[in-house]
C-alpha cells in the first residue's frame, strides 16, 4: 500500500489531535478512576487511553501525543474533583510517555506495523521504559506538592507502570497490528515528530 | 465525588453506545468507499480504532459494574 511522504504541518493535524483527543477523553473518563488506589490520586489499574495514545503517537507523532494529553486533561479534570496540580501533572505525563516511546521508535527505525521480531521487541521495551519514566515524573511532582508521601511514591510508580504497560501492550499492540497499514495511507500520517 | 451531568453508570452506558454508533457508521462509510479513494485507508483504520475502543469500554464497564456491585 502506498504511503504518504513527509511534508509540512497542516491544519488537519490539529483536527486529528482534537478528534482523537475527544475520543481519548471518553475512554479516560471511564478508565476506572472510580476505583482508585487508596492514597494515590488518579492511580488506576488499567488505563485504556494509554493504549490509544501510544498507538496514535506512532501514527500522528506529536499530534497523537497531544490527543492523549487533551483526553487525560478532560477525563481526569473537571469531573472528578482532583486539584489542578494532580490532573495537569497526569496529563503532562501522558504527553511525555508516548513521545519518549516515539523517540525510541525513530532512533531505532522501528516500524509501527510490528511485523518483524525486532520491531516487536523494541515496542515492548520502549513501552516499559516510557511508562516507567512517566510514572516517576508524575509521582515525583505529586510528592513535591505534598499530595503523596515518599513511601507511596514507589507504589505509585509500580502501579502506574504496570497499569499503563498492560493497557498499552494489549490495546496498543492490537491497534498497531490491525490499523497501521491503513493509517499509513492517510495524508496526515506523520513520519517525523510534527509532519 | 464525581461532578458528572448523569450518574456515572448511566453516563458510561450512554458514552459506550455513542462510541458503538460511531464505530458502526465508520464501518458503513468504509463499505461505501471505493478502495482507490484517498479516504479508504483512514475510514477503515478509524473503524478498527473505534471498534477496539468500544470493546474495551464494554469490558471496563463489566469489570467496574462487578466490582462496584451495579450488577
Amino acid at each position: 500500500m502506498e504511503t504518504t511522504s513527509k511534508g509540512r504541518v497542516k491544519p488537519g493535524h490539529l483536527v486529528v489531535a482534537g478528534v482523537f483527543g475527544g475520543i481519548c477523553a471518553g475512554a479516560a473518563l471511564f478508565s476506572i478512576i472510580i476505583v482508585p488506589i487508596p492514597g494515590l490520586p488518579g492511580g488506576s489499574g488499567f488505563w485504556i487511553p494509554a493504549g490509544l495514545y501510544f498507538a496514535l503517537t506512532l501514527w500522528f507523532g506529536f499530534w497523537g501525543a497531544l490527543a492523549g494529553h487533551i483526553g487525560t486533561f478532560i477525563g481526569m479534570g473537571p469531573f472528578f474533583g482532583f486539584t489542578f496540580q494532580v490532573w495537569a501533572d497526569g496529563a503532562l505525563g501522558d504527553l511525555f510517555a508516548p513521545l519518549i516511546n516515539l523517540a525510541i521508535f525513530r532512533a531505532t527505525k522501528a516500524d509501527p506495523e510490528l511485523k518483524s521480531k525486532k520491531d516487536q521487541v523494541i515496542w515492548v521495551i520502549s513501552v516499559i521504559i516510557s511508562t516507567c519514566l512517566a510514572a516517576m515524573w508524575i509521582h515525583f511532582v505529586n510528592y513535591s506538592f505534598g499530595t503523596i508521601t515518599f513511601d507511596l511514591w514507589k507504589w505509585g510508580v509500580i502501579a502506574y507502570t504496570i497499569g499503563d504497560t498492560a493497557a498499552v501492550l494489549i490495546i496498543g499492540t492490537l491497534l498497531l497490528k490491525t490499523a497501521t497499514k491503513y493509517f499509513k495511507t492517510f495524508p496526515y500520517y506523520v513520519k517525523g515528530l510534527f509532519s | 465525588m464525581a461532578n458528572l451531568p448523569l450518574p456515572y453508570a448511566q453516563l458510561f452506558q450512554l458514552v459506550t453506545v455513542i462510541y458503538a454508533v460511531i464505530a458502526i457508521v465508520a464501518v458503513m462509510w468504509t463499505r461505501r468507499l471505493d478502495k482507490s479513494s484517498r479516504y479508504y485507508g483512514f475510514s477503515r483504520a478509524f473503524a478498527i480504532f473505534m471498534a477496539v475502543v468500544t470493546v474495551f469500554l464494554v469490558i471496563s464497564y463489566i469489570a467496574q459494574a462487578t466490582f462496584m456491585k451495579w450488577i
